[in-house]
């Protein structure tokens, strides 16, 4: 009897498994059809001149310009790989400091009313505060360099990072809080033990969201002064009036935004393994 | 239901695409009359930037009300760069513009623009780096109009705008000193901004012109290592209209060109240099929010070549290897370009073809006509 019910079981979870990984499967050729849809009608408006042309290059010309700019430096003076190595190093560098400055800030305004009361207003303050309205005192307090790009990626990215943190954090399940009371927990234990691993999804949300803004921000940045870059490269495409290499810039800011997404999802994957999947029925 | 829903969405997608235009011509470029009846004055919309050459002949003309005279309407816009400048055309903000070299060739190749005239001969053009730094050490080693050699050059931090004058400049420079972009690290940023970050302490070499130029050059601790004079490499400050334009609207473009001769030979009179002083520190003001003392706005002005009515004449003139003074002044340009790599000798044909002096001929002719000058 034991023997088949854990045969049942094992059955049932082979079949569970198969159902999620197919349906991955299924999602994953809807995310590739919607992208391809959308250069299909980037080309048939193109070819079909259904808006101004002058200025829009056919997705052929750029994804050929994309590939042309891995081994020829005109007209900005890099390659197209230096360039997203360095854009990546400023992007990673400001959204990790934004991760350390605004998780931790996140967790105790949301935990610690004392905490909160004392820093939100501060925060509320700054948080409308776009990431080009820095460049200049930035200029002054860190010069040109990578801290500098960095600083502006800080900014554009750490506001939602504390936001969902401290989202993430207050909607702690109160009667999980109500039972580790009972259990003797002391606040701090509380915090630690129950309100940390509950933000956790939330964190993450607000990780993704900010890795999308620190990527749509590097342009702002390597405006303040930049070499190499992604953002430098559009602003050399502006300059010389090449289209094809702005609309190049901007796919591959995209395409480095959705991996770098997805290199968090994955770290979430790791880190929320204790959560269940959803999946439809 | 979900499929109609999203074949709909998608459809309307596509509609409103199509609903965007599709005609290459984006703006209607037919100048428009203010006023009524036989005095109407024709309006031009017109724009220049933050340089003696591309500034002060419009404060000019409007202040002297030389346009007005010729029955135009001129509205101008101020752009603080060539690449700003020549996006805002297709949209219609301006229909003649006073612009640099460098950003008048990527309009004839990119935005479908002609150069028809010339302004003065900027000699602005020029390099600072802190008293301290090597390559003030170094002195006057017999590079043309720099100090110091490739040695000294090599390695350094040089802010500059990237596609503009400033930028040729550095390209030349480095092309005489016989370095390559490779040897120095280019910080690209904007003239204000690349001035800041200079005198905050960042960089090594700084690209400027003009009134920033006199900025830093006021300042105690930063010396001038290199002049675009000395190289003898000034460019002119070029005036240029969109093609479809100009095929359709060119009485105004000529009475434009008329008022414009009128502007810059008055400028070209040292006379007159006070009062276009006073009006190069009233334009920065007001358009850049740039505070410059009068001094400053001078020793701008004396560094501009103005040229004389000769000089515009033989603009037009056509030479024995087949083309006009126009089409040969603008091809020294472009050769700069070809020098530091960022044009190609391909295309050369093509800019010059767009290099169009049939309506400054008949400008300088209506000139002398109502100047009874024979």
């Amino acid at each position: 009897m034991t023997n088949d019910s854990e045969l049942l079981r094992q059955q049932a979870r082979q079949q569970e498994l198969k159902y999620i990984k197919n349906n991955k499967r299924k999602m994953m050729i809807f995310s590739i059809l919607s992208i391809t849809a959308l250069l299909l009608i980037w080309h048939f408006v193109v070819t079909f001149r259904l808006v101004n042309t002058r200025f829009l290059e056919s997705p052929v010309t750029v994804i050929n310009t994309i590939i042309t700019k891995f081994t020829d430096i005109n007209p900005d003076g890099g390659y197209l790989h230096q360039h997203i190595i360095e854009s990546a190093k400023v992007v990673w560098v400001g959204f990790l400091v934004g991760s350390l400055v605004g998780i931790p800030l996140g967790l105790f305004m949301g935990w610690y009313r004392i905490f909160d009361h004392l820093i939100r207003p501060l925060f509320e303050m700054v948080r409308p505060i776009p990431a080009l309205a820095w460049i200049p005192i930035v200029l002054l307090f860190l010069g040109i360099g990578v801290a500098a790009r960095s600083a502006i990626i800080f900014f554009g990215s750490f506001v939602g990072i504390v936001l969902n943190t401290y989202v993430g954090v207050r909607q702690t399940n109160q009667v999980l809080i109500n039972v580790a009371k009972t259990c003797g927990a002391s606040n701090f234990e509380i915090f630690y033990k129950i309100g940390i691993p509950s933000a956790m999804p939330m964190i993450f949300t607000g990780l993704k969201t900010a890795m999308g803004a620190a990527w749509a921000t590097v342009v702002a940045a390597e405006m303040l002064s930049a070499s190499k870059g992604l953002g430098y490269m559009i602003q050399m495409g502006r300059m010389y009036g090449e289209v094809s290499l702005i609309l190049a810039g901007i796919i591959v800011i995209g395409i480095f935004g959705l991996i770098s997404s997805w290199m968090i999802g994955c770290l979430e994957d790791i880190v929320l393994k204790w959560r269940p999947k959803n999946h439809e029925n | 239901m979900k499929k109609i829903l999203t074949f709909v969405l998608l459809a309307s997608v596509v509609m409103s695409l199509t609903g965007c235009g599709g005609t290459d011509t984006a703006t209607d470029t037919t100048t428009p009359q203010s006023g009524s009846g036989s005095n109407a004055l024709t309006k031009v919309l017109t724009s220049g930037q933050n340089v003696v050459q591309t500034s002060v002949p419009l404060v000019a003309g409007d202040a002297m009300g030389t346009w007005k005279e010729l029955g135009l309407e001129v509205e101008k816009t101020s752009y603080v760069s060539g690449p700003p400048q020549l996006e805002a055309n297709p949209s219609g903000d301006w229909n003649i513009g006073w612009i640099g070299a460098t950003a008048a060739i990527t309009g004839i190749l990119k935005y479908d623009m002609n150069v028809i005239g010339l302004s003065g001969y900027d000699y602005s053009n020029v390099a600072f780096a802190r008293e301290d730094s090597d390559i003030v050490k170094a002195g006057d080693k017999g590079v043309a109009g720099t100090l110091g050699t490739a040695e000294e050059w090599r390695g350094k931090k040089i802010i500059v705008g990237v596609g503009t004058v400033n930028y040729a400049d550095l390209m030349l420079t480095l092309k005489e000193l016989g370095l390559s972009a490779n040897d120095v690290t280019i910080i690209n940023m904007d003239i204000s901004t690349g001035m800041q970050a200079f005198l905050s302490g960042s960089g090594d070499i700084w690209f400027g012109s003009s009134t920033y130029a006199i900025q830093v050059a006021a300042k105690p601790g930063y010396k001038t290592i290199h002049t675009m004079q000395g190289m003898d490499a000034g460019m002119a400050g070029n005036i240029i209209a969109n093609r479809d334009y100009l095929s359709k609207n060119e009485d105004a473009v000529v009475k434009y060109l008329e008022g414009s001769i009128e502007v810059l030979l008055w400028l070209n009179d040292e006379n007159n240099a006070n009062q276009a002083a006073d009006w190069f520190v009233q334009g920065m003001k007001q358009d850049f929010g740039v505070e410059m003392t009068k001094i400053d706005a001078l020793d701008n002005i004396k560094q501009t070549g103005f040229k004389d009515l000769k000089f515009y004449e033989s603009l037009c003139e056509e030479g024995s290897d087949g083309l006009t003074g126009l089409q040969r002044e603008f091809k020294k340009f472009y050769e700069y370009h070809v020098i530091i790599g960022s044009q190609k000798e391909e295309n050369m044909q093509k800019v010059l073809d767009a290099v169009d002096c049939t309506y400054l001929k008949k400008a300088i002719e209506l000139y002398k006509k109502d100047h009874n000058i024979s």
